[in-house]
């Protein structure tokens, strides 16, 4: 739910225990009001009926059905105005119903003789005062409510642009993107504070990334120099005579070990380098030429695995991306679909100006195929392969805004690399 | 042949010594590169191995210097650096080769002798090696007189096992030299020994010797000394 729309709700639940408090307030307070009204109005009658009694008018022409008058012992003393509540008929003589009414009882001695006199009027009933304030307060309840909601809406969407800018920044922004971030200009406080804070952190996080990138590439830099000494001091050393067996095995062991060592490092510098954006040399390409090259130089490990390749190559494939990143993509996808082959199978190799798919037969990954771009995954661990080539697949898809899709069907994986030109 | 060798590493450099003197020729070591400026100013050299990075200077400055000196060297570069920029820069700036580390010793042999025999052509037009006679400008080669047939790998690894003559190479560093960056396969030394197998066969069909010698799980060696 949105910020504002909660707030919203939560201030209209306020609102309604106030408006329910209030409608009591009201209540009592109309209730109270029409009372003394009525109170003052029979007081106000009994005094213009005293006057015209005492005028000498007759006091039983004014009995009717709220006033009753009665002449009774003269010794009983004139009492205080008695009010009460009570039933009578409906003052209006066509409505046949009892009428709850107030009722002014007081003894009263008039020109020497003493009366009891009993004015009702009719009051307005509690069911009354209450059905009235409870409709309006609820009419103006719903109106509050209505009014709320539109404008948490209407407001949000301009109060809360600078936020909405700020979120969406974050959400395109990725850690190796060496572009500033680009927050919307607010001068609410809120929005503000928490701009620069971002933007802060961003930047040190930015530049922390840069450094380990950067001690990365070093690192597998720098490893090269003493493997390559490791490497030449065991090749010097096989050149010694008299070696036995179990010297040239332990000496055959270490030299694949640092072999081994010296292509992962190369390998992780250039995933490294791709993520640096050091490859940027972007031009058109041609694709078709480049795979019936790859193709040719690929011939002869063919052969020798006797697996047989189906091309459907469209002429010139035109892409846009740096020659070495282009290289190595196709290098790793051929050499990966070799690798992974079957005696006697095939490769199938399809290009358009789509996608390049590159299918071949193969049994089955024995692990997720979730993990088949991720570094040093193997579907077979003990292989000496190094697992990083689509890795480095991978993060040249990224780096040229290609997508790579992984399928396995009939017998056959299928990696399909998608250009999305723009 | 003499070789002067620029390499700041001290451990490396001794290797790359050890392993070329052996076959007599003369290596000089540099470490810095004011010791590089100034023997190439002192002295003539047939090849020099150079590196890039050294820590009083850049390798490509060394060139330059070879250049303005009307030096006659042939210059292999042999860097850390991967990059195929400093591959171009060092090309143009007139260097013959580049070679990345860590490389194998027998390559970088290999690659040695390759640009020696390329810049005195005149009288190393022919690789002799016993009975087998090979002609590096027609690719060529002749046992006894009789022409083999040999395949382009056939005919690579024969010029990388002579260059490497009486030593152990490494089936690794075969496969490197003959596929390059496509060499990471695991069953390429399978194909290795396919070649060395069809090599050997059409060298002693034609009635040259057994040179080459399978040394157990490491590699092979060319013998030139068995009958």
């Amino acid at each position: 739910m949105r910020l504002l729309l909660k707030a919203t709700m939560y201030y209209l639940i306020v609102t309604m225990i106030v408006f329910g408090v209030g409608g009591i307030m009201t209540f009592d307070i109309f209730e109270r009001q029409v009372q003394r009204e009525t109170d003052r109005y029979l007081i106000s009658r009994l005094w213009s009926l005293q006057n015209s009694i005492e005028n000498g008018e007759s006091p039983y022409s004014f009995i009717s059905n709220n006033l009753s008058i009665k002449e009774i012992d003269n010794s009983l003393p004139e009492t205080h105005f008695a009010f009460g509540d009570t039933l009578a008929d409906h003052p209006s003589p066509r409505i046949d119903a009892l009428e709850p009414h107030r009722k002014l009882s007081v003894i009263r001695k008039i020109d020497g003789k003493t009366y009891k006199i009993e004015i009702f009027d009719v009051i307005v009933e509690s069911d009354d005062i209450f059905t009235g304030v409870f409709e309006s307060q609820t009419r103006l309840f719903v109106i509050l409510g209505a009014v709320l909601v539109l404008s948490s809406f209407l407001v949000s969407t301009w109060l809360f642009r600078p936020f909405n800018t700020t979120l969406q920044a974050i959400k395109n922004f990725r850690l190796n993107d060496t572009n500033q971030l680009k927050l919307g200009k607010t001068n609410t406080r809120e929005f503000k504070e928490l701009n620069d804070i971002l933007a802060h952190m961003i930047e040190k996080s930015q530049v922390e990334y840069k450094t380990l990138k950067e001690f990365s590439e070093n690192a597998s830099h720098e490893m090269q120099t003493p493997l390559a000494v490791a490497k030449g001091k065991i090749e010097l050393l096989l050149q010694s005579k008299e070696l036995d067996e179990e010297q040239l095995q332990l000496i055959n062991s270490s030299y694949d070990a640092i072999d081994h060592l010296s292509k992962m490092s190369r390998s992780l510098g250039l995933l490294t380098k791709i993520e640096n954006n050091e490859f940027t040399d972007f031009q058109e390409q041609d694709l078709t030429d480049k795979i019936k090259s790859a193709i040719f130089d690929f011939q002869e490990l063919l052969e020798l695995k006797e697996i047989s390749i189906i091309q459907k190559l469209d002429e010139q494939v035109i892409v846009k991306s740096d020659p070495v990143l282009i290289q190595i993509l196709i290098t790793n996808l051929f050499q990966n679909a070799i690798r992974h082959n079957i005696p006697n199978g095939h490769i199938s190799v399809t290009l358009n100006k789509q996608y390049l798919e590159i299918s071949n037969s193969g049994k089955p990954l024995r692990t997720s195929s979730d993990t088949l771009f991720k570094r040093f995954k193997k579907d077979n661990q003990s292989g000496e392969t190094i697992g990083l080539g689509l890795a480095i697949v991978k993060k040249i898809c990224e780096a040229n805004n290609f997508t790579i899709n992984y399928m396995f069907e009939n017998e056959s994986h299928i990696l399909r690399v998608s250009f999305n030109h723009q | 042949m003499k070789v002067l060798i620029v390499e700041d590493n001290i451990e490396l450099s001794k290797n790359i010594e050890s392993y070329l003197s052996k076959e007599g020729s003369i290596c000089e070591t540099a470490f810095t590169y004011n010791q590089a400026i100034d023997k190439i100013i002192s002295y003539s050299y047939d090849v020099i191995i150079l590196d890039l990075m050294l820590p009083d200077g850049n390798g490509l400055d060394v060139l330059k210097t070879l250049k303005n000196e009307m030096s006659e060297a042939g210059v292999l570069i042999a860097s850390a650096k991967n990059s195929l920029e400093d591959k171009l820069d060092g090309l143009d700036l007139g260097a013959d080769d580049y070679i990345t580390k860590p490389y194998h010793l027998s390559e970088l042999n290999a690659r040695v002798k390759a640009i020696y025999r390329r810049k005195n052509f005149k009288n190393q037009k022919f690789i002799e090696c016993n009975e087998i006679k090979i002609n590096t400008d027609a690719a060529e080669v002749f046992v006894s007189g009789t022409q083999l047939e040999l395949t382009k790998k056939e005919y690579e690894l024969l010029i990388y096992f002579i260059a490497n003559q009486n030593r152990v190479i490494t089936k690794q560093s075969i496969a490197e030299h003959l596929w390059g960056d496509h060499a990471d396969f695991y069953d390429s030394f399978d194909f290795v020994y396919q070649h060395i197998k069809n090599l050997r066969k059409k060298i002693l069909s034609a009635g040259g010797g057994d040179y080459i010698n399978t040394i157990y799980g490491m590699g092979y060696k060319f013998n030139t000394l068995v009958k």
